[in-house]
């Protein structure tokens, strides 16, 4: 009973459409109405027979039946502009999907085609018909068809999750027209976290590609072209300055030591950039080595020492009686830590401290190297560490204090670290000093 | 003791200068060529105790410049320091396949610093 009830409302309740104004209600409604009237028109003309009497009943009911059939067609009225939005609902999304600049695969639960959409039949030459209701995981030997499986064959098993619920591949495509394409897949879910069904997206990226392109090319020639003439300028001053060539003033060698200071300054910087860009273009991969980083800092160390003597620093090192090796990239991590003990030179005073200390962390059973570099320096206001990892960010402070730099170093260290599967932390307070945590595992968690 | 011989094969001619006064004055016998093709021959000529290789030479570029090497076993043990600022990873993996001494980026590295790995490898 409460089933037929159930469908007999649904169309109403899924349109919220009062009671009254329900035409399977209105009908059942008016239906009783006319055989109780004609009941009572029955039994008044038998007992009665009042002509009165039969015509107020007749009356009466003609009123009920008048209000009944006003309200049962404005329920019909917003039933069919329900119906007809509905409709445009479906060609909307019919036409969304038809003219979508991105290709489109649905696949149903079970992972069986259920439609393509014309960009994606024209980025994979097949048509929807050739390929609906087939499992993307089967393997298919049609030539024609294998390019479409190839990129649609990614379809999660039941019980498996899609990490973050989008799963991204990148294919090159031959045919029909070469290019690049990224396929995210999705999990369709109902209102209940039901699977029903998996979406796939193409988006075509050949001139994403293209660029990439275009722009290893320019880091190859700016390395090329920019570096040519710095490191000309660098080797002839220095031959100037070691005086082969003659002896020169006072004044002179000032001014050549601010050239060769000044040119310095501009070899970092293109350097910077170069990383920056091989960064961005996910071309910095670690070589992981087993090294020692004792080593590391110890050239660190004496390579500073004669900097912090000039500017009236103590340089110490703390290193920890027994040695790890474990697996890191030698060459990135020794610039990690050159670039934070360059850091904390450049902006602590005179007579102020700083100091490199090496740990193996937790003592009984180490599982991290800790490498801190502590200064007694100028400090990062508290308001500015968030920004510290960004591009090109330079601190308030230190830019007053008129020091050079890029602001690229700490965001190349954090992404070295990062790609280590590691930390990069900083405390610090104003006018107190700073000190900079990097912790590295000594185990590799992930594979680079 | 007889001077050590050292060929410099570099297109720039600003920083051949450089180099050469650097390692003149370290009492080397300094040979320069500006063009690969041509240092390629003065290497199997003059019969150097080391060279000074570039990258991007005109006429023949350095990779071809090793590669050649490699197949003559007498220029196979002349060592070479590959000395350029052409730094991709491609490029230095490559490089290093030749089994050269080193291979500096120019700009990271000072002329003391080139001469005195010269003499360590020269003297040793």
């Amino acid at each position: 009973m409460s089933q037929a009830y159930d469908k007999l409302f649904k169309t109403c309740a899924a349109e919220r459409l009062p009671i009254w104004e329900c035409p399977s209600f209105v009908f059942t409604i008016m239906g009783l109405v006319t055989i109780a009237v004609m009941m009572v028109t029955y039994f008044i003309s038998r007992v009665y027979l009042s002509v009165e009497l039969v015509a107020i009943a007749v009356i009466g009911s003609s009123m009920i039946f008048l209000v009944l059939s006003y309200s049962v067609s404005n329920g019909i009225q917003r039933l069919g502009r329900a119906k007809r939005r509905a409709e445009f609902e479906k060609a909307k999304t019919e036409a969304i999907i038809k003219y979508l600049s991105d290709g489109l695969i649905m696949l149903d639960s079970c992972c069986r085609v259920a439609l393509v959409n014309p960009r994606a039949q024209e980025y994979l030459g097949v048509k929807e018909d050739s390929v609906l209701g087939i499992d993307v995981r089967k393997e298919i030997s049609d030539q024609d068809k294998k390019q479409f499986f190839k990129v649609a064959h990614w379809c999660p098993t039941n019980h498996e999750r899609i990490p973050n619920k989008v799963f991204v591949e990148e294919f090159a495509l031959l045919k029909p027209v070469k290019r690049f394409i990224k396929v995210q897949t999705s999990t369709v879910q109902d209102d209940e976290d039901k699977i029903i069904g998996f979406i796939k997206v193409l988006h075509d990226i050949t001139r994403d590609k293209e660029l990439d392109e275009i722009k290893s090319d320019f880091i190859s020639i700016a390395s090329h072209q920019l570096k040519t003439p710095l490191s000309t300028i660098k080797w002839n001053l220095e031959v100037l300055n070691k005086q082969q060539l003659g002896e020169l003033g006072a004044e002179q060698i000032k001014i050549l030591e601010q050239a060769i200071g000044a040119n310095e300054e501009m070899i970092e910087v293109v350097r910077d950039l170069l990383d920056v860009s091989k960064i961005e273009q996910g071309r910095v991969k670690p070589e992981f080595t087993r090294g020692s980083l004792p080593q590391i800092i110890d050239k660190i160390f004496s390579h500073y020492e004669p900097l912090a003597e000039k500017h009236n620093i103590e340089l110490k090192k703390s290193l920890p009686e027994h040695d790890i090796k474990f697996s890191f990239d030698p060459e990135a991590i020794k610039l990690v830590i050159t670039n934070l003990v360059d850091n904390a030179i450049k902006y602590t005073p005179g007579h102020g401290r700083v100091e490199i200390r090496l740990s193996y962390e937790p003592a009984n059973n180490p599982s991290e190297a800790i490498v801190e570099v502590i200064d007694t320096g100028v400090g990062i206001p508290k308001e500015e560490q968030a920004k510290l990892f960004t591009k090109f960010y330079r601190g308030k402070n230190i830019t007053q204090m008129n020091t050079k730099g890029t602001g690229l170093g700490l965001y190349i260290a954090k992404n070295i670290v990062d790609l280590h599967g590691g930390k990069l932390a900083v405390s610090s307070v104003t006018k107190k000093g700073t000190t900079f945590k990097l912790s590295l595992p000594l185990e590799l968690t992930k594979t680079n | 003791m007889a001077k050590k011989r050292v060929l410099i094969i570099e297109d720039e001619t600003a920083l051949l200068y450089a180099l050469n006064a650097e390692l003149s004055t370290a009492n080397f016998e300094v040979l320069t060529s500006a063009d690969g093709r041509e240092g390629l021959e003065q290497m199997k000529k003059k019969e150097p105790d080391f060279v000074v290789l570039d990258i991007w030479l005109p006429t023949m570029n350095g990779l071809e410049i090793l590669a050649a090497r490699d197949k003559d076993p007498k220029l196979k043990k002349i060592p070479v320091l590959v000395v350029s600022n052409s730094g991709s990873d491609k490029t230095i993996k490559e490089v290093k396949q030749f089994g050269v001494v080193d291979y500096l980026v120019k700009t990271d590295h000072s002329l003391e610093e080139i001469t005195k790995k010269i003499k360590e490898i020269v003297t040793s």
